[in-house]
């Protein structure tokens, strides 16, 4: 859908905005090391000259492994399967009552649900826990999610308090050579147009000095913070993006860093960003090329709607962002399960219906194994014109390989009717309800571990 | 001649031309048109048309922002003489509006702003980070019948709060009616704060400062 020479152009326009117009870098310290390595500064505004991006380029691996609390938790992001993460960032929670701001209580059943998950392999942060105050909050949502589930999450690193407490809580759990691998997961925004916020850049530098993957997000909305026109959004993201990888690898050289892009339409009616709409799809198809063929990872797509429930629209438009997240080959996806209202609510129903989506996808995906078991021959001859295969030992062996959904309806009319006649949204609720019933918290952390935790969190 | 001059200025909003809308106002001026008339004959005309043409949905954000931009620019070649002038400007409303401290996001705050200039209101745009002391300055300075205050991020969402606690510490809680708005917030959390005013999009927006000011 976009051509090799698109890229290309689409890459030296982002270049030529970092030469031209330039980047505001808020944070001294970022500021201080573009200059001191030949960016040209003027107050805060820095332009970039492309042997700045060449150079970063050459440092930044394709890929890398974060490291989880168990080597089964490692997770490699880069070259393989795409990396699932639940919804972030949301204040909002949309349940049988309606909408609200979220609680502790929900994100510890967020956590419950993405532990029991079969296709989320990293807690996106929900949910925000707004009955904690503002100065408790990182460390009850650390507690929640460390002894919630062994599966690594997303830290918040927007405040000066959520850096201290994502790198006191991983030295914990870790150790004091934690930073050694990499081990959190981060995701920082920029300001489009063309800004980084001090605490970006703080929170920026720090990480990537500890050699932790940093992944930058951007989001402009065409027609307010980008251009209305695709190729011009893709370039001012662009341009954001080759910024951030440029401190990253000035920071420290070789540093993972993972190109974020979240930018779509803004409403032209009310200025609200849109993320259901077919735009956003060919937006990650763009921005997976473009980082992939500069041999950076891609973090890109979602299940992402603007519905406000988990009904038709949402189905709709997560099936399709999701599809074409996957089949673009993005590495890592946030917002894989759960997400409503663009970015700003978690709904747990439509969390257990993307789930499901997410392995249906997966399947559709698999490679076809083609083979003189698959290929039947010998059971086609054996039952010959006319018969049928439902008696061979064949259709035993491989009956049930297909994946099975208590979720979606396979059932004939009559007996779905006779059953309740009910729709899909009903279900994940019974599915929902059912999962976090039998949920049962892991206990693999190390006692000594969990009381410093318990300690340094709770008290 | 004199319609003409009036209808010219009212499609210099339209059309969103702010050049031509600051020459135009020049010429009436020139001409001896009187301000008052020259705003409310020409050029609100333009931008109430812009208004409707908004809300049957034939017009959107980039006309309704190109069309303020225009008022402004005639406004701002109109002000002296309607300053010496014994009616001033008939505003809807005087507002300011700004992105609380720690925040710079700006982009829904700058819609608006733009909105209501639409409507009609004078409007101070302060910008992004505003410090609680900041806002209270402002307040002292303009005088406004509505304050605006807008957050994207929880973690700046408690500055509404200090920015509502700064207006009672300094006595100018009565005198002006907050509005909040942004992402994360809802009507409970300006409840919570003791906020007057709260919209989800910039329509509402418009819509809830007009009630709070008792006008259509």
């Amino acid at each position: 859908m976009i051509e090799q020479a698109g890229l290309e152009r689409i890459h030296a326009a982002g270049l030529r905005l970092l030469d031209e117009v330039g980047v505001v870098v808020l944070d001294p310290d970022a500021l201080a090391l573009l200059a001191a390595r030949g960016a040209a500064v003027e107050g805060q505004r820095v332009r970039l000259d492309e042997r700045l991006v060449a150079a970063a380029l050459a440092t930044a691996p394709p890929g890398y492994t974060v490291a989880g609390r168990r080597a089964e938790r490692d997770l490699r992001v880069g070259g393989g399967e795409s990396v699932l993460a639940g919804a972030s960032g949301p204040a909002f929670i949309i349940d049988r009552a309606g909408r609200r701001h979220g609680t502790l209580a929900d994100v510890r059943d967020a956590v419950a649900l993405t532990h029991l998950s079969r296709t989320v392999d990293v807690y996106g942060q929900a949910i925000g826990a707004l009955d904690v105050p503002d100065e408790r909050r990182p460390q009850a949502i650390a507690w929640a999610c460390t002894t919630g589930t062994d599966k690594p999450w997303r830290v918040d690193v927007t405040t000066e308090l959520e850096l201290q407490v994502a790198c006191d809580v991983a030295e914990i759990v870790y150790g004091a050579d934690w930073h050694e691998r990499p081990r959190l997961w981060v995701v920082i925004n920029s300001t489009s147009p063309l800004q980084l916020s001090a605490e970006a850049g703080r929170a920026l530098l720090r990480l990537a000095r500890l050699g932790q993957p940093v992944c930058l997000a951007v989001c402009a909305m065409a027609g307010t913070t980008g251009p209305r026109t695709l190729a011009g959004l893709l370039a001012v993201q662009h341009a954001e993006l080759l910024t951030g990888l440029v401190l990253t690898q000035l920071a420290r050289p070789g540093c993972p860093f993972l190109y974020g892009a979240t930018s779509s339409l803004a409403s032209m009616r009310t200025g609200a960003l849109l993320m259901g709409v077919p735009e956003y799809w060919a937006l990650v198809e763009a921005a997976v090329a473009l980082g992939h063929w500069l041999g950076l990872p891609v973090r890109a797509g979602g299940a992402l709607t603007d519905a406000h429930l988990a009904d038709a629209q949402a189905g709709v438009e997560s099936a399709l962002a999701l599809e074409a997240t996957l089949r673009a080959g993005a590495d890592f996806v946030l917002h894989a399960a759960g997400i409503l209202s663009s970015f700003n609510s978690f709904s747990p129903t439509k969390f257990v219906i993307d789930d499901e989506l997410a392995g249906a996808l997966r399947t559709a995906r698999r490679p076809l194994v083609v083979d003189d078991e698959t290929l039947a021959l010998d059971a086609l001859g054996a039952v010959g014109p006319g018969g049928t295969l439902l008696g061979h030992d064949h259709t035993r062996r491989h009956a049930r390989a297909a994946a099975s959904s208590s979720l979606m309806c396979r059932e004939t009319y009559e007996v779905w009717l006779a059953a309740g006649g009910d729709d899909l949204a009903a279900r994940a609720w019974r599915r929902v309800d059912e999962l976090l019933a039998a949920y049962q918290p892991p206990d693999d952390l190390d006692p000594v571990i969990r009381r410093q935790l318990k300690e340094y969190c709770l008290e | 001649m004199t319609e003409e001059l009036y209808s010219q200025m009212a499609q210099a909003v339209i059309d969103g031309e702010d050049d031509t809308a600051a020459e135009l106002a020049q010429k009436g001026l020139d001409a001896g048109l009187p301000a008052a008339d020259i705003l409310d004959k020409g050029f609100v005309k333009g931008i109430e048309e812009v208004g409707d043409l908004f809300g049957r949905g034939e017009f959107f954000l980039p006309e309704l922002v190109q069309g303020a931009e225009a008022m402004k620019a005639a406004v701002a070649v109109l002000q002296p003489a309607l300053d010496a002038s014994k009616e001033g400007r008939k505003a809807t409303g005087i507002a300011v509006a700004g992105t609380v401290a720690g925040d710079i996001h700006e982009i829904g705050k700058t819609i608006v702003c733009s909105m209501l200039s639409a409507a009609g209101f004078e409007v101070t745009d302060v910008g992004c980070d505003v410090a609680p002391e900041a806002f209270v300055a402002k307040v002292k300075e303009v005088k406004p019948d509505l304050l605006l205050l807008s957050a994207l991020l929880t973690t700046t969402m408690p500055n509404q709060q200090k920015t509502i606690e700064a207006l009672k510490a300094e006595g100018l809680r009565d005198s002006v009616k907050v509005m909040i708005g942004g992402a994360p917030t809802t009507r409970a959390w300006a409840d919570e704060i003791g906020a007057d005013g709260y919209a989800e999009d910039a329509i509402e927006a418009v819509a809830a400062a007009k009630g709070l000011l008792g006008v259509a």
